[in-house]
């Protein structure tokens, strides 16, 4: 037990811990100024986040589609391609979804759910094939690529509901897809679908391609050492570009489980932010799968708690959005805690570093 | 005489490792003093120490007679020592003179450069200590031996008087390594100390008149070169007689040719002509050696062969069967395996482990996997196996590979590509950077394979090592073949001129090229 926990690789954790301490000192610094105490504003969020069903399931219900966004951008990313573009990906993946939802009638759910997911992951794939093919085909920039087509599928949709897909003169948004395509909630008082359920095993299902698949080896050379692949017999081309397919499916899904659980029909407001904030999550996360998970149920907890401290104080619900920013601000520079390892080799003398090193020799 | 450094009881720890163990390194004023042993036996971490990069844990360090301590480089090159790294810190774009007074440039009414006294005061150090340079050319346009000449200028322009030359002439042809050494005699006629790390035997004994040897962080051997020879300072650092010559059988081959090369055409990054219509073969059991200064065309070639470049003309064969516009996946499945020039870029994933470095080739076969999912026990009892075999020295089958020494590095990648079991072996410079012991079981390992009547193509800048190895030599000059030579009559005289791209019977081949 004891080798097991010398065998554990604490930086990340001890990363992390300080980066949200760091956070929250200066996110009191603003309490401060605005007269409140931050200890027992903190307290009132970690109440609304993580104390009481509704309160845990709402958290739940703000992790679902981060899950999903994070894993889009990780696969991406492990091959070395940024895919900004989740955000748009994910809109089309949701109006996609509503389509299917509300135009196909007379499915039993068991049908109607999964073919409405389909769409949304096809039409995800498909959008994030465009920038996949400019770069892998052309060499065009995906970062700059994937920028443009979400303001696109931004406009994109925003036509849709407001012209063909429009219900009625009354507002900007499609019919609600019937009761046979929506995703069953998990209680009655809040908007936590089995949504969440598919989140979690997507994950897990990551990390286990990540960690035992030929396929999950092959996007980490590639994106480590992509000459080192290409001479090694694999094509970085090839993974890449799959790579980006499956980022895209996966956005394209968040976006389906989003509209299919919680909103049941697309709105010209549809919510915006969650495959920006996937990136984040996934930075959050240092760049693998449980981590990005974690990291979305823990954001999603930050946000339920700050949309409490909303209602009861006068500090706006987007401390959760400060928060997560300054964070994700602090782990990506770790470089600046680097004072900290020194202090662990105190505590070993240098005696115990020449045993050590004639026992290994 | 007066010691110019004396560096006492210098020990260094790292986590794990004693990379100095109370080590004494003593340089007389005025002497070239060689500094030898294999990767990792602790050489670069004596020098970093005492060039301020860090300091030991234990030990004195005197210059000149005088106790210093050094916090930095900066402290360093105040106290007049000068380093030149293995690899050049240059800017590419930026011409020798600005290159050489970065950093330190001569003012001229406090805030803007004096071009004028930047280059006056260039051209005297050079032509001072006779190093000729062009210092209006860029960087970029330089050949590597001018690279280092200016490395060794930038430390002269800053005061040096003691100039540590890092393994200076692992990137040198035979004919630049001559004019290095020149340069070096000049530097100690006027009153230059200098610390020459090499691994490199041959050169120890022409050019120093001390050596130290390290061997795993201990001092093994300390003495004037010409109280000593290369077998001894070889059994001196790596603890054992080695065969600094390569013993291997004579062998007829008149099968057919496994890898058949017919005027092939083919362009380097920038689009220039790289390979102009070569044509040879390579039989079974034979080591054909390719030897040529650096970027002549050889790396062309191999990236041509095995699917890393495009051909623009001309066929490539495997046992008779065409092979040129296949994937690198399946060029490696008619059974070419390959060493890469460039271990670090091309030959391995530093951010992976060993194991993972050494099944990559094979990683989607059986018994590594199957079905896309890996067997890691498959894996690690394979990698124990090669890690055995191949003597590579680590605590872990799971470390990373960037934690092994350059020679542990090779290893892995030979082990792996002769693992492949293939038809063709390519070797590209399967021995740069590597320490002796290692070379000579790198060396063991590709005759190895040519007995088992495996083809063997190998390149390298090494003559020694293309003439020990080599049945058959081609030379290569600016994308050309200038020569086909059996291997026993080649010496070293006439490959040097071939490889400078002058033939003895020039007249004829010239007529003939010409008539072309």
């Amino acid at each position: 037990m004891k080798e097991f926990i010398n065998n554990i690789n604490w930086r990340p954790f001890i990363i992390i811990f300080l980066s949200l301490l760091l956070s929250l000192l200066i996110g009191s610094i603003f309490m401060i100024s605005s007269g409140y105490n931050p200890l027992n504003v903190y307290l009132m969020m970690f109440q609304g986040a993580f104390i009481g069903k509704i309160n845990i399931m709402n958290s739940l219900k703000n992790a679902t589609p981060l899950i999903f966004t994070s894993m889009a951008v990780l696969i991406a990313f492990r091959t070395g391609t940024f895919n900004i573009g989740v955000e748009g990906q994910l809109f089309m993946g949701a109006i996609a979804a509503a389509w299917a939802g509300f135009s196909l009638e007379g499915l039993p759910s068991i049908i109607h759910i999964p073919l409405s997911l389909l769409f949304a992951i096809i039409a995800g794939a498909l959008y994030a094939m465009i920038p996949a093919i400019l770069k892998f085909k052309f060499n065009v920039n995906e970062i700059i690529t994937t920028i443009m087509l979400n303001s696109i599928a931004f406009l994109f949709t925003s036509y849709l509901v407001n012209y063909p897909l429009r219900e009625s003169p009354m507002a900007p948004q499609t019919p609600k897809v019937f009761e046979s395509a929506r995703l069953p909630r998990l209680t009655d008082s809040s908007q936590v679908s089995v949504g969440i359920i598919i989140a979690v095993i997507f994950a897990v299902i990551f990390w286990f391609v990540f960690k035992k698949t030929t396929f999950g080896f092959r996007t980490r050379v590639v994106g480590e050492a992509s000459s080192f692949a290409e001479f090694s017999g694999i094509s970085p081309v090839r993974t890449a570009f799959y790579g980006m397919l499956i980022s895209g499916a996966v956005a394209g899904l968040a976006g389906g489980v989003e509209l299919l659980g919680v909103h049941y029909r697309f709105v010209e407001l549809f919510p915006t932010g969650l495959g920006f904030n996937g990136i984040l999550i996934a930075w959050l996360g240092k760049g693998t799968p449980l981590g990005a998970l974690f990291a979305a149920l823990f954001y999603g907890g930050i946000q339920s708690g700050a949309m409490t401290v909303d209602w009861i104080t006068s500090i706006p619900r987007q401390l959760s959005d400060t928060l997560l920013v300054l964070m994700v601000f602090f782990i990506a520079a770790e470089g600046m805690f680097d004072w900290v390892w020194p202090l662990k080799k105190k505590f070993l003398n240098k005696k115990d570093q020449k045993a050590g090193v004639e026992k290994n020799a | 005489m007066a010691y110019a450094v004396e560096m006492l009881g210098i020990t260094k720890y790292f986590p794990g490792v004693v990379a100095n163990d109370s080590v004494d390194l003593k340089v007389k004023e005025g002497e070239i003093h060689a500094l030898v042993g294999e990767n990792g036996a602790g050489k670069s971490t004596l020098m970093n120490a005492l060039y301020g990069l860090f300091q030991p844990d234990e030990g004195t360090i005197k210059i000149n007679g005088e106790k210093v301590v050094m916090q930095s480089s900066n402290d360093a090159i105040q106290r007049g020592i000068g380093m030149v790294h293995q690899k050049f810190k240059l800017i590419p774009s930026f011409t020798i003179v600005e290159n050489i007074c970065l950093g330190s440039e001569p003012r001229k009414n406090k805030y803007f450069i004096d071009k004028k006294e930047e280059y006056k005061s260039v051209v005297e150090i050079s032509d001072k200590y006779g190093l000729k340079i062009d210092p209006s050319s860029k960087i970029r346009d330089c050949a590597v031996g001018i690279r280092q000449r200016v490395e060794i200028l930038k430390t002269l322009y800053r005061k040096a008087n003691i100039l540590i030359l890092d393994e200076p002439t692992s990137v040198l042809t035979p004919q630049e390594t001559d004019e290095l050494f020149k340069v070096i005699r000049n530097l100690v006629n006027k009153g230059k100390t200098v610390i020459f790390i090499t691994h490199k035997l041959r050169e120890v004994m022409e050019i120093s008149d001390t050596v130290t040897v390290l061997r795993k962080g201990k001092l093994t051997g300390f003495k004037p070169t010409s109280e000593t020879n290369e077998n001894e300072i070889a059994r001196m650092m790596v603890g054992r007689d080695v065969l600094l010559r390569v013993d291997k059988k004579a062998i007829e081959s008149e099968q057919k040719p496994i890898l058949e090369i017919e005027d092939l055409v083919s362009t380097d990054n920038r689009g220039l002509v790289a390979l102009n219509q070569i044509s040879f073969e390579v039989k079974p059991g034979e080591i054909l050696g390719i030897a040529g200064v650096q970027g002549n065309g050889q790396s062309e070639l191999i990236e041509t062969i095995t699917g890393l470049r495009k051909i623009e003309r001309g066929i490539i064969k495997i046992r008779s069967k065409k092979i040129n516009r296949f994937s690198p996946k399946s060029i490696r499945e008619t059974g070419i395996s390959h060493i890469p020039e460039d271990r670090i870029e091309r030959g391995l994933n530093l951010d992976a482990t060993i194991e993972e470095n050494l099944i990559v080739t094979s990683h989607d076969k059986k018994p590594f996997s199957s079905m896309g999912i890996f067997d890691f026990n498959k894996i690690e009892e394979f990698s124990e196996q090669l890690i055995n075999e191949y003597d590579i020295r680590t605590s872990n089958s799971k470390n990373k590979a960037e934690s092994l020494s350059g020679g542990n590095m090779q290893k892995i990648v030979v082990a792996r590509e002769i693992e492949e079991d293939p038809d063709l072996l390519i070797a590209a410079q399967p021995t740069r950077g590597v320490d002796i012991g290692s070379i000579e079981f790198i060396h063991k390992k590709i005759i190895e394979a040519r007995d088992q009547g495996k083809a063997v193509l190998l390149v390298s800048t090494e003559l020694d090592e293309i003439m020990s190895l080599s049945d058959r030599i081609i030379v290569m000059y600016e994308g050309e073949i200038v020569k086909i030579i059996p291997g026993g009559i080649a010496d070293e005289e006439e490959l040097g001129l071939l490889m400078a791209g002058i033939v003895p019977d020039t007249l004829q081949s010239k007529m003939r090229r010409e008539a072309k």
